[in-house]
């Protein structure tokens, strides 16, 4: 197959949406696009499924959501990492080092 | 994760579900400008950069919906959609929900009764520490016997000598009489051993419990009820405080927790078993025992322990001839082993009830399913999931049993009132029947279950049919054996709905004779006092003279009463019956033929109150009959006609033991003194004012009575007369009830009257059940064989063939049901029998009554769709395929 599979890997895409807000809050399209360009283009994120992720976390209290102006004077709903989401993400994050390490040191057994 | 959010940010979404649509529609379109901005400014042209946007996202619709479906509220307000969808479809068909509504109530009604009935007299808990572990102790019960009793030193003895019970204590119930302030009042007072409340494992709520020391310094201590401490006392610093208990002061020392009773009812006083001098034998039968077995030992093993410990106390105590054997009984068991047969069976029953009314119901959906074919056909048509049309039928079922439980939950509180009289008469304690927090759970429980089984099938058959069929509007004729299984069903629906008709119509003619029955007594502007006196209260002053007379004169001298009296028991009175055996002075009676009479002790006026006719001779008179002067008694007609054939009785002398006689000097009329279906007994009056202290029948007089008072017209201030009446003579004396004499008359019919009420309401059920269920098939068959009549009809059958064709097929099934019913009435006419009066178990009358009844009804519920099935015009039903 040439087509690398571009899809989120299922279950990381809330670790890479709360990643992503640790810097800053963002729009609904800004941390698709962040999240596009800092994997090369290794994930692609489409819009049905990071939108319903936005709103699922904003459920769970990770996330708070507003309406405000963008820098280019456009309307957007902004997404902000809220202290309860702070500890989720760094709760993912070394869970998924925990799993990626395991994963690394199978494949290498393997060999 | 945040419950809170999830709550809040849902319900703001149900309440402002435009405004939160639009916020999702607004954000999704800001992604996708966006999208399109930033191909744009890579250089690509406007329509470039949309289709580059419509490659890398897809639609925004899509995304719109994707979103849109995320949130619990999604499924809530699905779910309120398809309910008004079904109350708008229920509406369009008012005759099918009323129908479904009435038969499924019926259903879910009588069954929640009957659950909160077994669940008070079966499933709660006793209101004792582990229930489980307490057993009733008792000798073998004989025949005839009350039972259930034991004497102080039997119950002190297995205490001392078994290994079975870590504990066993002992109550003698009884009734007392209470003054508080002015008021005298009866209650339960039950003398208890010490140990009672310790092997029951009660702590009371205020101050102690009695203890064994109490028993044995013989202290007047007492401990209340909550009900009586909240009520009578109202719930003042009664600990320490005296309370005057049958005329002798007791110091309140406890108060129990509310819901606590032992052994009867929740107004109750115990004090510590005290027997009068020389009255503690063991001959004296008169305690109920209760132990509590050591954990791991059964009743059973108990039973044989102490049965070994007994024949060694019947050894030790051979001139006594006790028992030699003992009974231990589980305690729920003592208490309601003899309702429990009746409840099961009577369960078992409204399980059948309930059962064939869902089913009926579940016809009448299939039905309406077969007239929705081509409608839900073409939705599935348009795109409508399968499982979303099972869902919307399921919430017409659901719809359906939601109404059907409200309108359940006021047959079951009508079907409680009824029960509760039944229950309250039989079981003996005050096991509350009433609507509880289980008993609504119930409610819910079975009315879910009745929806899954009503709705299961249609919504099932709806989410398998497949679309072209429906369309092409082809009748799928069902399966030979599913209509069999459904034809079987209205049959036996039928069969038992005449059984229960016959036995409600037998009733009710059984109600009808009794009725007729002439009393030989009035009970218009009569009523009745029964009264209580303290244990020992007329020891030493004379009754006659200290309280019947001063009463009677007080009572007779109000301006609202025409006459009063006094009698040891009024008729038709349960209970309180003593009959007396005796000789004939001057006449011997062989030794089979032991004259016997019912006892009554009765004051002046007796005829007058009770309207009751002297047909020879004099009743007492106050002024002729005086403790001094000879003894005088009179007897009724049929104790004249029996003892006396042909002679005068008047003058005649009976004994009662060696040189105690007296004189009958008048014969009353008869009445049915002892029960309305029975013929009168032979009855003896003895003079009230004749009662000495030495009397034998002193004891009788003075432990219970009766006042009757006539009034001049309706008895509504009576009432309150005779209790200050009372008052005035003795303050210490209560009455213990006190009710009109109809009421006393109606008591007497009670289990006629309840018998017939219940079963009524049961056939009542049935009766619409199985015309339901009859309607449900045929007007299905005839949905479903449209092409046919139409086919028959282009053939040249006219109107009169179709509506033949289908009346055929309703008359076979309601042939067969009644067949079947009339078999099962006659078989089971034995198990009715016992509460006939003048009506045959077998009575042909009420059987054919009840037969045409059911037989025009089922007609009836088959015209309707034969005229349905008529009025098809030819066209309509070629052109259905």
């Amino acid at each position: 197959m040439d087509t690398a599979n571009t899809d989120v890997i299922k279950g990381t895409l809330d670790l890479l949406i709360l990643k992503t807000l640790q810097l800053e809050p963002m729009h609904g399209f800004g941390i698709a696009r962040r999240v596009e360009q800092i994997s090369r283009g290794v994930f692609k994120v489409n819009p049905g499924s990071l939108l319903t992720a936005l709103r699922r976390l904003e459920r769970a209290g990770w996330l708070d959501a507003a309406w405000s102006d963008t820098p280019n004077a456009r309307r957007a709903k902004f997404y902000r990492l809220t202290r309860a989401g702070r500890r989720q993400l760094e709760l993912e994050t070394a869970d998924w080092r925990r799993r990626s390490a395991a994963v690394a040191r199978l494949l290498k057994a393997e060999g | 994760m945040s419950p809170w959010r999830q709550l809040t940010r849902g319900l703001r979404a149900l309440a402002r579900r435009r405004t939160a649509d639009q916020e999702v529609a607004d954000e999704v379109q800001d992604y996708f400008e966006q999208s399109v901005a930033a191909h744009r400014a890579r250089g690509l042209s406007p329509a470039e950069a949309q289709r580059a946007v419509q490659r890398e996202c897809g639609s925004p619709d899509a995304a719109r919906e994707q979103v849109r479906a995320y949130g619990w509220e999604n499924a809530v307000e699905s779910t309120a959609g398809d309910l008004r969808f079904a109350a708008r479809q229920l509406r369009r068909n008012p005759g099918f929900a009323l129908t479904s509504v009435l038969v499924l109530g019926l259903g879910v009604g009588v069954g929640t009764a009957m659950f909160s009935v077994l669940d008070a007299v079966l499933l709660r808990p006793l209101p004792y520490s582990h229930p489980e572990q307490l057993a009733s102790l008792s000798f073998p019960i004989t025949p005839g016997d009350i039972g259930g009793s034991v004497s102080g030193p039997d119950a002190r003895d297995w205490q001392r000598r078994s290994r079975s019970f870590s504990q066993i204590a002992y109550c003698g119930p009884n009734l007392g009489i209470l003054q508080i302030g002015g008021e005298a009042l009866t209650v339960e007072n039950d003398g208890c051993s010490g140990n009672l409340f310790s092997t029951l494992g009660v702590e009371p709520a205020l101050g102690r419990g009695l203890l064994p020391s109490d028993q044995a310094s013989k202290a007047k201590v007492a401990v209340l009820s909550d009900a009586l401490w909240r009520g009578d006392f109202q719930g003042r610093d009664v600990l320490g405080r005296t309370a005057k208990l049958n005329g002798v002061d007791y110091m309140i020392v406890g108060v129990m927790p509310a819901g606590f009773s032992f052994p009867y009812g929740a107004t109750g006083i115990w004090t510590p078993y005290a027997p009068p001098p020389g009255e503690d034998q063991r001959g004296d039968l008169m305690l109920g025992a209760i132990g509590r077995l050591r954990p791991g030992v059964s009743p059973a093993r108990a039973q044989a322990e102490l049965s070994a410990v007994q024949a060694t106390i019947a050894r030790e105590h051979a001139s006594d001839h006790l028992a030699d054997s003992a009974v231990v009984r589980d305690y729920r068991d003592s208490l309601v082993g003899k309702v429990r047969p009746a409840l099961e069976a009577l369960a078992g029953a409204v399980a059948l009830v309930w059962l064939i009314a869902c089913v009926a119901v579940a016809g009448l959906l299939l039905t309406r399913l077969a007239a929705r074919r081509r409608e839900l056909a073409v939705r599935t048509a348009l795109g409508a999931s399968r499982s979303r049309l099972a869902r919307q039928l399921l919430a017409e079922s659901l719809l359906l049993g939601g109404l059907a439980s409200v309108a359940g939950l006021g047959l079951a509180a009508a079907a409680l009132a009824l029960l509760r009289r039944f229950l309250v008469s039989r079981l003996p304690f005050g096991m509350t029947v009433a609507l509880s927090t289980p008993v609504l759970l119930g409610l819910v429980g079975l009315t879910l279950a009745s929806v899954v089984l009503v709705g299961l099938a249609p919504a099932l058959l709806a989410a398998r049919a497949p679309a072209q069929e429906g369309l092409a509007g082809g009748a799928a004729t069902p399966g030979a054996n599913q209509s069999r299984l459904r034809e079987s069903l209205v049959v036996a629906e039928i069969a038992l709905a005449l059984v229960l008709l016959a036995s409600a119509g037998l009733l009710l003619r059984t109600l009808y004779a009794l009725r007729q029955v002439p009393l030989g007594f009035a009970t218009q502007h009569l009523v009745i006092a029964q009264l209580q006196f303290p244990p020992g209260r007329f020891d030493h002053q004379d009754m006659a003279r200290s309280f019947d007379r001063p009463l009677l004169a007080r009572l007779d001298a109000l301006p609202g009463v025409e006459v009063a009296t006094i009698t040891s028991v009024v008729p038709l009175e349960r209970g309180n019956t003593m009959t007396g055996s005796f000789e004939f002075v001057g006449r011997s009676v062989p030794n089979d033929q032991c004259p016997q009479g019912d006892l009554r002790i009765t004051g002046p006026d007796y005829p007058a109150v009770f309207g009751i006719a002297v047909e020879r001779g004099r009743f007492f008179d106050a002024r002729l009959d005086t403790p001094t002067s000879p003894k005088v008694m009179v007897v009724n007609h049929t104790f004249a006609a029996r003892y006396f054939p042909g002679q005068n009785p008047i003058g005649q002398q009976i004994a009662f033991g060696k040189k105690k006689f007296a004189t009958i000097i008048g014969v009353l009329a008869d009445a049915h003194e002892s029960a309305i279906a029975a013929p009168p007994h032979p009855v003896m009056h003895f003079d009230l004012a004749q009662m000495a202290p030495s009397d034998d029948f002193y004891p009788l007089a003075t432990s219970f009575a009766s006042l009757a008072v006539r009034s001049r017209g309706p008895s509504a201030g009576v009432e309150a007369s005779i209790r200050a009446a009372l008052h005035a003579v003795a303050p210490d004396i209560a009455p213990r009830h006190m009710v009109p004499m109809r009421q006393v008359v109606a008591d007497a019919m009670g289990s006629q009257t309840l018998a017939a009420q219940l079963l009524g309401m049961f056939a009542l059920a049935a009766l619409v059940i199985a015309v339901v269920g009859l309607y449900g098939l045929l007007a299905y068959a005839v949905a479903q064989r449209t092409r046919e009549m139409g086919v028959r009809m282009a053939l040249g059958a006219e109107r009169r063939d179709i509506v033949r064709l289908v009346l055929g097929r309703a008359a076979w099934l309601l042939g067969l049901g009644l067949a079947l019913g009339l078999a099962a009435a006659l078989a089971s006419a034995r198990l009715l029998a016992a509460y006939l009066y003048r009506v045959p178990a077998r009575d042909p009358l009420t059987l054919v009554a009840v037969a045409l009844l059911l037989a025009a009804a089922g007609l009836w519920a088959a015209y309707l769709p034969a005229r349905h099935a008529a009025r098809v015009s030819l066209v309509e039903a070629l052109r259905a395929e």
